[in-house]
């Protein structure tokens, strides 16, 4: 089943990349938000998560972050993205793992912690501290944006339920 | 496969982040309504403070990457050479506690005065 799951993990990234793409095509969201993420390629992470794990998710988080960091024009985001979303993606596996969440919710704390770990990294960086009235907005802007994209995700996991169960026999 | 849970649009401990929502909803409700005009824009380069312009004086500080314009009170990021332009697309700013942030040229600028939003920092 090896084989399967590799295919399976090569069209998710190839779905986190797409999206990720397209997001950094996109004019930012809301111009008073500086460096809001949609988090559109998160829907490929979380899919990972749910159908293959959290070892082949791990990968396609840090090969999408890194990819389009180099061909967005802006490598130095590499790092905030990759701030953001390791933190996002480890509150997002331990949800799953305990169970008690719905998706939606579970993709809104992912939201929420990619938007945190970006801008504390650029707190960080820019060594300004007066630019942290922004975690909030961030952070509300984030949980919206993930519980939406979770929502989205929970119908395309029920939609290929069956076709996933019938390749497993 | 993993020892997951099936996939439910919602559980019982969803409450605890709805209760976090509406405590950011308020946050934001109430940073975005106290009405606090700001005095002075702090440009900060690396987390150096590197110049301190009063709202009432237009004035225009610059380097080799990007251009911060103080104009009728307001100040804002005219030009700047990084890829993504999202301080340029912030426009102007005039209130206590907003700031234009430009990530690539690690430049920072902040709106400090009277209803200074401290709390959080
Ligand atoms: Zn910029």
């Amino acid at each position: 089943m090896t084989t399967k799951r590799l295919v399976r993990a090569a069209i998710l990234l190839a779905v986190a990349l797409i999206l990720g793409f397209l997001e950094t095509l996109l004019p930012p969201v809301f111009p008073m938000l500086p460096y809001a993420r949609i988090g559109l390629g998160n829907a490929a992470v979380l899919l990972a998560l749910l159908w293959l794990g959290v070892p082949y998710a791990a990968v396609i988080l840090v090969l999408k972050s890194v990819v389009i960091g180099l061909f967005s024009g802006a490598p130095t985001m590499i790092l905030y993205s990759l701030a953001g979303g390791t933190l996002s993606f480890a509150v997002m596996a331990l949800l799953l793992r305990i169970g008690a969440n719905g998706l939606p919710a579970v993709s809104a704390a992912g939201g929420i912690l990619h938007n945190l770990g970006q801008i504390l990294v650029a707190i960080a960086v820019t060594g300004t501290a007066g630019i942290a009235v922004l975690l909030v907005y961030l952070s509300l802007f984030g949980a919206v944006a993930g519980g939406v994209i979770g929502v989205i995700v929970y119908f395309v996991d029920r939609a290929t339920l069956r076709a996933r169960k019938e390749d497993r026999t | 496969m993993s020892s997951l849970r099936p996939p439910a649009l919602f559980r019982i401990w969803d409450v605890a982040l709805i209760v976090l929502l509406l405590v950011l909803v308020g946050l934001t409700l109430y940073f975005a309504l106290i009405p606090s005009s700001g005095e002075e824009a702090e440009i900060y380069l690396n987390g150096e403070k590197v110049a301190t312009l009063p709202l009432s004086v237009d004035a225009v500080w610059h380097n080799e990457h990007v251009r911060v314009v103080v104009s009728g009170g307001t100040v804002c990021v005219s030009e700047s050479d990084c890829p993504d332009k999202v301080c340029v697309a912030r426009g102007a700013i005039s209130r206590a506690g907003e700031s234009v942030v430009c990530l690539p040229n690690r430049v920072v600028v902040v709106i400090t005065g009277e209803g200074e939003v401290e709390a959080i920092s």
